[in-house]
């Protein structure tokens, strides 16, 4: 178990791997599941079983480098519609949190892109200050919304091709 | 009906924070849990969103969604670290040689991989699974073999 298809050069092994994840999202459209709910105690006990198995098999991962047990397979899709569902539930009430969480999926391109360029500076200046592994977490994840929404806002405004968008906002 | 569904912002905003989390020096269990399924999660949200194009349409769209954002951020990636270097070291190490030593696609440790791995693999997989669509439609045939691809090594 690891490298499943091999070790193929510019992405290619991994892709082969995720495929169908992107193929299970499509299903996900075409069957119309994407409307049913599941019960809130089915929920709880899919993400209970999925930390119990993670927990006990403890699997190598590193998705990039094509590193991801077949039998996580089932795993991830346990855990991906556990939160789906969590989302259909919460995304109806329109509070602060659901908000926030909303906004920062529209911004998720940006906030990918950028957040290691952005912390190739933080994190030196946290060891010189001394912070503790809490704190560098803290200001890292900090940093990354403060900075990085205001450049997405910025380059939505004036540079959309650089985001993938295109029209001007 | 695939406008803009909110589930999939809120979906997407809670994956990007666990992505945010697992590059901060965090270990142990709660590494293992994101990493088992946050990043799966983008490509299976970004198959949910899927159009059939014609295939000259499909590379332009890619193209502009995908393979210019990555120049970007690969850009954003180099200048900052040369920015880094440049402050710890005092002197401006850019050379054709060492940007090619960052940029080599044939070693993994490169730039290239760091972080926004995810766009060109995402480009990949569009394109594999468009063309998988000019074969057969079926969405069942292209489950089985993902599921093949994936359970064979």
């Amino acid at each position: 178990m690891g490298n499943l298809v091999g070790d193929l050069p510019v992405f290619l092994d991994t892709s082969l791997t995720v495929y169908i994840f992107y193929t299970l999202g499509n299903l996900f459209y075409i069957t119309g599941m994407y409307d049913k709910k599941v019960s809130l105690l089915g929920v709880s006990i899919m993400l209970l079983s999925y930390s119990i198995l993670v927990f006990y098999l403890r699997p190598s991962v590193d998705i990039k480098y094509n590193v991801f047990p077949w039998y996580l397979l089932l795993l991830s899709l346990i855990a991906i519609f556990s939160f789906y569902q969590i989302s259909l539930r919460v995304s109806s009430y329109r509070n602060i949190c659901v908000t926030f969480l909303a906004d920062t999926g529209k911004r998720s391109l940006t906030l990918f892109g950028l957040h290691r360029p952005l912390w190739f500076f933080i994190f030196p200046i946290c060891l010189k200050l001394g912070f503790n592994l809490l704190f560098i977490v803290f200001a890292e994840l900090l940093t990354a919304f403060f900075i990085i929404w205001p450049i997405h806002s910025l380059l939505e405004k004036k540079l959309p091709l650089l985001i993938g968008q295109s029209k001007r906002v | 009906m695939k406008d803009r569904l909110l589930q999939f912002d809120f979906l997407k905003g809670f994956g990007i924070i666990l992505v945010l989390l697992g590059h901060t020096p965090i270990l142990g269990l709660s590494r293992d849990l994101i990493y088992g399924f946050h990043m799966p999660l983008f490509f299976f949200c970004s198959g949910f969103f899927f159009k059939k194009r014609r295939f000259s349409e499909l590379l332009f769209v890619n193209c502009k969604q995908l393979l210019i954002p990555y120049v970007f951020f690969l850009l954003a990636l180099l200048v900052s670290n040369f920015v880094v270097e440049f402050h710890a070291y005092k002197s401006v190490p850019i050379s054709i040689n060492n940007i090619y030593q960052k940029l080599d696609f044939l070693d993994e440790r490169s730039y290239f991989y760091l972080t926004i791995w995810f766009l060109p693999c995402l480009f990949i997989v569009r394109l594999m699974y468009s063309l998988a669509q000019y074969v057969s439609s079926n969405i069942y045939y292209h489950i089985l073999t993902g599921g093949g691809i994936l359970c064979y090594g």
